[in-house]
């Protein structure tokens, strides 16, 4: 049952025909689609990362770009805002200037009437203070003293006008 | 009770004696083998169906061995290691296909299995004095120290023998038991030690494959 002989050469021998043919014919192709498998697994994968990276870029162009576009349509709106207000502003000044103008005016025109009307009533003062002179005097009196006397009142009469005046 | 396992239909060839049978089966799983993965290879698409998937898972599950083993030379040994393992299992698993008296398997015969043991043994040698060198590859006899020449040396005789004694037995012991079996109990009992011993076929040939594997690693090693 146990016996050893020339099998054992033969054996030998056969196993090395085998292994050359089946290298030679066997294992190169199925190395090689092994191989390439493995070399299309690795290129996919390397290519959807690829792919991905790339993607991931875009996605943060666009958000950068809605970024700047936001912050842009923000600034438009502050400084039409501001424009808006500075218009507002000058507007307004003007208007308060105009009032204040127009409140000058009238100011001087009342100044100038009431100027106007303190003469009359000197005026008018004068002449009635001249009647009642000549009444209590019941003399008549030439012109120059006349002229002597009007002048005479009315610079009294400016003496007492600041307290006239104030009245 | 007269069993058939074992016995050898012998013929004289240059005045020697040679196991005819065990060459036919020899040759028949040589055959198999070569039919099996040319079918494999025939598709060569990269998208694997059919035969060629399933050779490809085999040959990926041992490739990943080998490279873990051996290292970035395993392409020198892969060869020997894909085809010692290939016909080892179908050398196995042909001895249990019922056909009374007519296959056997191959590595049912102790010629077979030391035949493969010492292309082990060549190869460990071969690669070493291929890588290393003849100075190295001596030297490595007297490793760690000088005393351990005597078990290195007993090493070299050991691991071919035992690597061919194991083959040999579980498979010829595989074999008788299931003749015994058929002869006691004809109905179930075999069909089970059948399943049995398919996957004892597997493991035998996984085994053979990677003990070689781990010695050739010592024969591709730099340093």
């Amino acid at each position: 049952m146990v016996d050893i002989n020339f099998t054992l050469v033969i054996q030998f021998i056969n196993f090395f025909v085998l292994v050359a043919i089946l290298a030679k014919f066997a294992y190169k192709p199925i190395l090689k689609v092994l191989e390439d498998r493995k070399n299309k697994i690795a290129s996919d994968l390397s290519s959807a990362e690829e792919a991905r990276l790339s993607a991931e870029k875009l996605k943060a162009d666009y958000e950068a770009q809605l970024q700047k576009a936001h912050a842009e349509a923000q600034a438009t709106v502050d400084k039409a805002v501001k424009q808006a207000d500075k218009e507002a502003q000058a507007q307004l000044d003007a208007i308060r200037s105009q009032i204040a103008r127009e409140k000058e005016i009238a100011q001087a025109e009342i100044a100038n009437e009431r100027e106007a009307a303190i003469r009359e009533m000197r005026n008018e003062v004068v002449t009635l203070s001249m009647a009642v002179a000549e009444k209590l005097l019941k003399k008549n009196m030439d012109t120059d003293m006349n002229q002597k006397l009007v002048a005479e009142c009315l610079k009294q009469f400016d003496g007492q006008q600041p307290a006239g005046k104030k009245s | 009770m007269e069993l058939h396992t074992g016995h050898h239909l012998i013929y004289q060839l240059f005045g020697m004696n040679v196991n005819m049978d065990t060459l036919y089966m020899t040759w028949l799983t040589a055959a198999i083998v070569i039919i099996i993965t040319l079918a494999a290879t025939r598709g060569r698409s990269l998208v694997p169906s059919g035969i060629q998937n399933a050779v490809e898972i085999v040959v990926e599950a041992l490739l990943a061995q080998f490279k873990e083993t051996l290292g970035p030379k395993w392409g020198q040994v892969v060869s020997v290691l894909l085809t010692m393992f290939l016909f080892i299992l179908v050398g196995n698993e042909l001895g249990l296909l019922p056909s009374p008296h007519i296959l056997t398997s191959p590595t049912n015969d102790l010629n077979t299995t030391l035949g493969l043991a010492l292309v082990s043994s060549f190869m460990v040698h071969f690669v070493a004095l291929r890588n290393q060198g003849l100075k190295k590859h001596i030297k490595h006899y007297f490793q760690p120290f000088a005393v351990f020449f005597v078990i290195n040396l007993l090493e070299e005789f050991t691991k071919p023998i035992t690597l061919a004694f194991r083959l040999f037995g579980n498979i010829l012991a595989g074999e008788i038991l299931m003749e015994v079996l058929y002869k006691l109990v004809p109905v179930g009992v075999p069909i089970i030690w059948l399943i049995f011993s398919l996957v004892i076929g597997l493991i035998q040939a996984f085994i053979f494959t990677i003990l070689t594997t781990s010695y050739l690693a010592d024969s591709l090693r730099e340093e």
